[in-house]
């Protein structure tokens, strides 16, 4: 598992390639993410529905290690 | 604490806000999430200078990086036609160091008499009725300020406007992603910001914006539903790099991102105690994904309305909606043609795009809008028209 990756609930987000840029955060359909500007945490309300995960400029999101639809292998 | 107003975001919505509500005699304070005003960068960072003097903003060497001539719009086959910057809308002109930009303004905005906090992350309102205030992290501890109204100036990725019960939501076809270099070690044509069309960039556009002689912005903007594999952006702008002569052997010595709203103007922007202005209120240019134009116009007028809001200590919704009535009036129309023209465009092929571009490159237009183009395709391309007819 690379190291900075990090659980985040629902999904799983890759810090070292995270810039930071909130495009997920005001994609998300259910509000669920929150970006203090040095990190993200994503609360209960998420549904998995994967956009986070399409809109992130440069591919810091996914599902879990082990989820269906992971591409983390 | 208490303001008569709070400012959620110090960037150009929030900083222009600050300065009309203050100047008109309103307490105001902005929060700031970030430890430093306007860095990182996340924006194209070319505007133009016509409309900036209708916000009171003064140019500055300090900010701008490189003045251009104007606009190249570049079709996929490698045709292009050139805009002067004066009537190439508000993008164009010059190119900015957009986090010297964004100081300049916060710093106008405290000259004015606005507070400012930054490393103070909003994380809630307080409401009762209506907003009363916001509960912020700092490095000092987690504060309450109340406040007669609360501005969402946060940005594309607002959740003022959600926690305060205005539905700022976006369907994937509104989203615009995107992700920029800057180079270089290239030859970008010094004279004019380029925006390359086609199916290079699906749904969207390639922008090379000079920042110097040897230097650009190079980014790429797509809409979100044409997305299916992560980090699929970065393929497809890595993709364009390598093609394009001018870029390579560029280095890359700062990587942005982020996301826009290419949507049609959201229902509402006002409540009681709760206004939003700029990216947060969905005012980004549909077309060009730009937004710091439409967000300092409309920052004038939340500023202005602010300020008579404080005056008389009325900040119900009913008062706010001076700020409703005044940004639609500026602002609405241009912003719902461009977006029912970009529901079109991204629909062309590459073929459509080459055949408008050789016709406007015919043309002498004295002003690029989205209805000046409108009504040269609709003489000169005819067999066309019937796809645009609702717009015209």
């Amino acid at each position: 598992m690379v190291q900075s990756l990090r659980d985040v609930g629902k999904m799983t987000v890759d810090d070292m390639m995270c810039m930071h840029c909130g495009a997920c955060v005001g994609t998300c359909p259910e509000n669920a993410i929150f970006l203090n500007e040095v990190f993200i945490t994503i609360n209960e309300d998420c549904n998995q529905c994967g956009l986070c995960m399409r809109v992130c400029p440069v591919g810091a999101m996914d599902y879990p290690v082990g989820h269906k639809l992971s591409q983390l292998g | 604490m208490h303001y008569d107003v709070v400012i959620v975001g110090a960037g150009p919505a929030g900083s222009i806000t600050a300065k009309y509500a203050a100047q008109g005699g309103a307490s105001v304070i902005m929060l700031e999430k970030r430890q430093e005003i306007g860095s990182p960068v996340r924006c194209g960072e070319g505007i133009a200078r016509e409309w900036i003097d209708e916000v009171g903003i003064k140019l500055d060497r300090k900010w701008i990086a490189h003045e251009v001539e104007g606009a190249k719009v570049v079709s996929p086959n490698g045709n292009s036609f050139c805009i002067n910057e004066r009537i190439a809308g508000d993008e164009v002109g010059t190119v900015i160091e957009r986090d010297l930009f964004d100081r300049a303004l916060v710093e106008d905005a405290v000259r004015a008499g606005a507070d400012v906090m930054v490393k103070t992350a909003v994380t809630g309102l307080i409401k009762d009725g209506g907003v009363k205030g916001v509960v912020a992290d700092s490095p000092r501890g987690r504060l309450e300020i109340s406040a007669g109204a609360v501005v969402g100036a946060d940005g594309f990725e607002s959740q003022v406007g959600c926690w305060g019960g205005i539905d700022t939501r976006l369907k994937p076809r509104d989203v615009t992603t995107c992700l920029q270099y800057r180079m270089t070690n290239i030859r970008p044509d010094p004279d004019y910001c380029e925006f390359i069309l086609g199916s290079g960039a699906p749904g969207g556009y390639v922008w090379v914006f000079p920042k110097s002689e040897e230097s650009a912005n190079v980014g790429m903007g797509m809409q979100l539903w044409k997305l299916k594999k992560k980090g699929e952006l970065r393929y497809w702008l890595d993709k364009y790099i390598e093609k394009d002569e001018r870029l390579k052997g560029g280095k890359i010595i700062e990587i942005v991102s982020g996301a826009v709203s290419t949507c049609a103007p959201i229902d509402k922007t006002v409540s009681d105690g709760l206004l939003l202005v700029g990216d947060a209120a969905r005012m980004v240019d549909p077309i060009t994904g730009g937004g710091i134009a439409n967000a300092c116009k409309a920052g004038r007028i939340a500023g202005e309305v602010l300020a008579e809001a404080a005056q008389a200590m009325d900040f119900s919704e009913e008062m706010l909606t001076k700020y409703e009535k005044g940004w639609r009036k500026r602002l609405e129309e241009a912003l719902f043609r461009n977006w029912m023209a970009k529901e079109k465009l991204v629909t062309l092929s590459d073929e459509t795009f080459d055949k408008i571009i050789e016709v406007l490159a015919r043309e002498n237009l004295d002003h690029l809008s989205v209805l000046n183009i409108l009504k040269v395709i609709q003489r000169e391309l005819p067999e066309l028209v019937e796809e645009f007819m609702d717009l015209i």
